[in-house]
């Protein structure tokens, strides 16, 4: 190998490794809360800035609509609202799967009783498309929707 | 907040009667409360070299006696005065400090009337907890302030229904960085430049961080405390929501933080004795389950990755290959495909799909039209399917306190070409690739203040043999689903033997990286390849210039024979453009005797040197 080859190999290695390693740098034990529009998420490294733990803040969306705190907790009757925002992509896979934790979640949150949680994974998913009739159907539809299925459905109309 | 703490401080401090104050505070001093480990906890205390105290919180409207950070007693006069002097909303703020104060003095209501607090009350109910866990995220080498792991508190909800601990609260202590000053941030981090701040978060979206965003799986760890001290706990969090404090990675980091929490809450149990050096979260955990009774259930959380790569693990070939293309980029083509399978495995076929989908795209991210299309697609053609969610399957690795502990004594001996040597290490953190990884990241490796000092027997010198700062190596073994660069990075001080001069003036400052691909078989049960380019920098007065700088390459394998057993073995070449080039070869044989004790054989190619040896780690 000679010397010039050499160089260019140093420095091109150098500077993929250090843009590598050093593109996310930042303090605090996973205090990263990457929760922001753009992240990869996939465990690579991406050029993610910090946010501070408030995820009003990471989702764009501004305190006021969302309902959330000043310390953290976030009101009773946006609980909801944030819940499906923040959980939409998991919430509409489980519902095409029939059932699963986020959907519990979201089932004690609109007072679905522990009786009546089988019937509501059943109906999420047996009406799927028109809860969710588009692939830009945002969290807020998505409740509407849902709310106007359960209402149509018998053993969830009481509700 | 802010609001509330400048009425409080404006307020006269006596606008009630003043006798019962000074009848409370002269109580206290008869019962030596100041000095009670409880009011030091609630403090947050320590004490100094002087043999006073000093509070680690060092803003925020967290003392009502302007001394009150370095003056336990006078904070505690100054809080009895607030309360019985009815200073509105001392209380309120102070809800674990009243708690504690009121069962050591027992408040006569009538003198000292109890304060409505909504605020706090509505956040209590928010909360509404029962019963605490520790939940530990795993390691993370991609962020350089993740890569010893993190921890946090979950409150658990006593209207919990088993099955939606995601609707729990969590709290969570991190250090506040200023935006887009990564690298700066970083050092602030390591020296207390950062201020430290408690959140309090709903659980889902830290799980949502955790294991979908970074691929990190989760371990719960149930605590046993009864609801007098949940309570504790919880308002002693609120007081904690108005305190900075300085953020320090090393010692007082996330996981420091939260057995102060949890001391407060309980100032028996003190889990910070014996963390004063450094606080690697693995062994926060260890010392929770240390106390006898104060760990009940463990519960595992699968990442987004765990739970995919065990769905995939249940595809047949076909299947597998459908589910990428479908993965990819759902068409008409490739649904029709699905038509071949029964509707059970269509269904793992479409999850995988998704799966797959999501981790190629990434969560919370606008999808482009194509993918948000071809997941509609997915999820719609599952959905008709009409079946219930799979069953998960999925085998729970071992847990972290089932690893060795974090620190490492080590001796050694062995014989080189002309000579022979002893040698004694220490290591302050955490694993190397050569170790058996139970209980640690696969196929990871990172090393933290690693001393290696050697006694040379024909030179009869004592010398650095080697010098880790850190020395990290992340593996990530290439595969259809998951095409992620392996990398390593280190800086510390090496042996330049190379060059043929003795040991002391071998020694060199030394910085490399690399970057390159891994692969993983199973031929036996499990073996490694690795492959990385890399770069290599020295500097020293034994080089010519006092300065090396080169590049080159490191291939090497590692093979895991059982749980307790591991052999490596690395090749190096690296030209340097003003120093004969370094060529080194190792094997390493490592056993695991027991879970901190191991044995290890080395042989080592220093090209002209070479040298055997065996070493004896024990891990503490």
């Amino acid at each position: 190998m000679n010397k010039k080859s050499l160089l260019v190999l140093v420095t091109l290695l150098a500077g993929a490794a250090a843009a590598h390693a050093g593109s996310y740098t930042g303090a605090g034990c996973g205090v990263g809360a990457m929760l922001m529009k753009g992240q990869k998420g996939n465990g690579m490294i991406g050029a993610a800035a910090f946010t501070n733990g408030s995820f009003c803040n990471s989702f764009s969306i501004t305190t006021e609509t969302m309902g959330c705190t000043a310390d953290g907790v976030v009101k009773n009757e946006k609980k909801l609202e944030v819940y499906a925002a923040a959980n939409l992509q998991k919430l509409s896979k489980e519902m095409a799967q029939g059932g699963g934790e986020y959907l519990a979640g979201l089932s004690k949150l609109m007072g679905v009783k522990e009786a009546q949680k089988e019937a509501f994974f059943r109906l999420a998913q047996q009406r799927y498309e028109k809860i969710l009739p588009s692939a830009a159907t945002d969290s807020a539809a998505m409740i509407k929707n849902l709310r106007a299925e359960m209402a149509s459905d018998p053993a969830l109309s009481i509700l | 907040m802010v609001i509330l703490a400048l009425i409080l401080l404006a307020a006269p401090v006596f606008s009630g009667p003043p006798d019962y104050a000074a009848e409370l505070i002269s109580r206290a001093r008869e019962l030596r409360l100041a000095q009670d480990p409880g009011w030091l906890a609630v403090g947050h205390y320590k004490p100094t070299r002087r043999g006073r105290f000093e509070s680690r919180v060092v803003a925020g409207t967290f003392f009502l006696s302007p001394g009150g950070r370095n003056d336990p007693e006078g904070e505690l006069s100054a809080t009895l005065k607030a309360f019985a002097g009815g200073t509105q909303g001392s209380q309120c703020l102070f809800p674990a400090r009243y708690r504690w104060l009121e069962a050591r003095l027992g408040f006569d209501p009538s003198r000292l009337p109890v304060e409505d607090c909504p605020k706090l009350s509505a956040w209590r109910e928010g909360i509404d907890a029962s019963g605490a866990t520790v939940v530990f995220a795993d390691a993370f080498l991609g962020n350089p302030s993740s890569m010893f792991g993190h921890t946090f508190l979950r409150l658990r909800r006593k209207t919990a229904a088993g099955d939606d601990d995601l609707l729990d609260y969590t709290i969570n202590y991190a250090g506040l960085p200023r935006n887009g000053e990564g690298l700066l941030d970083g050092i602030r981090g390591l020296t207390g430049g950062l201020p430290g701040l408690f959140s309090v978060e709903p659980y889902y979206l830290k799980v949502q961080e955790y294991t979908n965003m970074e691929s990190r799986d989760l371990w719960e760890y149930d605590l046993n405390l009864d609801s007098a001290a949940v309570d504790r706990l919880v308002d002693h969090a609120w007081e904690l929501t108005h305190a900075r404090f300085d953020y320090y990675f090393f010692t007082e980091n996330c996981s420091y933080q939260l057995l102060t929490l949890i001391d407060a809450a309980r100032p028996e149990l003190r889990l910070e004795d014996g963390f004063g050096f450094a606080v690697v979260p693995g062994d926060t955990v260890r010392a929770y389950l240390a106390r006898p009774g104060l760990v009940g259930g463990v519960r595992y959380r699968p990442s987004h990755v765990t739970q995919m790569k065990a769905r995939r693990a249940r595809l047949a070939a076909d299947e597998f290959s459908l589910a990428t293309r479908l993965g990819r980029s759902a068409g008409p083509a490739e649904f029709r495909g699905l038509e071949a399978f029964s509707p059970e495995r269509r269904a793992l076929i479409l999850d995988s799909a998704d799966d797959l989908l999501r981790y190629r795209e990434g969560f919370f991210v606008e999808l482009s039209t194509a993918a948000a299309n071809s997941e509609r697609a997915l999820l719609v053609s599952r959905g008709r399917l009409g079946l219930p969610p799979l069953p998960a399957e999925i085998p729970r690795p071992r847990r972290l306190e089932e690893g060795h502990d974090s620190a490492r004594l080590g001796a050694a001996a062995g014989v080189t070409r002309l000579s022979s040597y002893e040698e004694v290490s220490w290591r302050g953190a955490l694993h190397d690739l050569a170790s058996p990884d139970i209980g640690y990241l696969p196929d990871s490796q990172l090393q933290a203040l690693n001393l290696r000092l050697r006694f040379d027997n024909k030179d009869r010198v004592p010398y650095v043999e080697r010098f880790d700062l850190v020395d990290i190596m992340s593996l990530s073994p290439w595969e259809a689903w998951n095409r992620k660069p392996s990398w390593k990075a280190s800086a510390g001080i090496d042996q330049a033997k190379e060059l043929g001069c003795g040991p002391v003036a071998c020694m060199h400052y030394d910085l490399d990286a690399g970057l390159g691909l891994a692969f993983e078989t199973h031929l036996g049960r499990k073996e490694i390849y690795y492959a990385l380019a890399e770069t290599d920098f020295g500097a020293a007065p034994v080089f010519n210039d006092g300065w090396r700088i080169g590049a080159g390459g490191t291939a090497g394998i590692a093979v895991e024979e059982a749980e307790t057993l591991k052999t490596t073995a690395e090749a190096t070449y690296i030209g340097y453009l003003n120093s004969p080039s370094r060529e080194r070869l190792r094997l390493a044989q490592a056993w695991r005797l027991s879970r901190d004790v191991e044995l290890r054989l080395n042989l080592d190619k220093r090209v002209p040197d070479q040298e055997a040896g065996l070493t004896f780690f024990y891990y503490y």
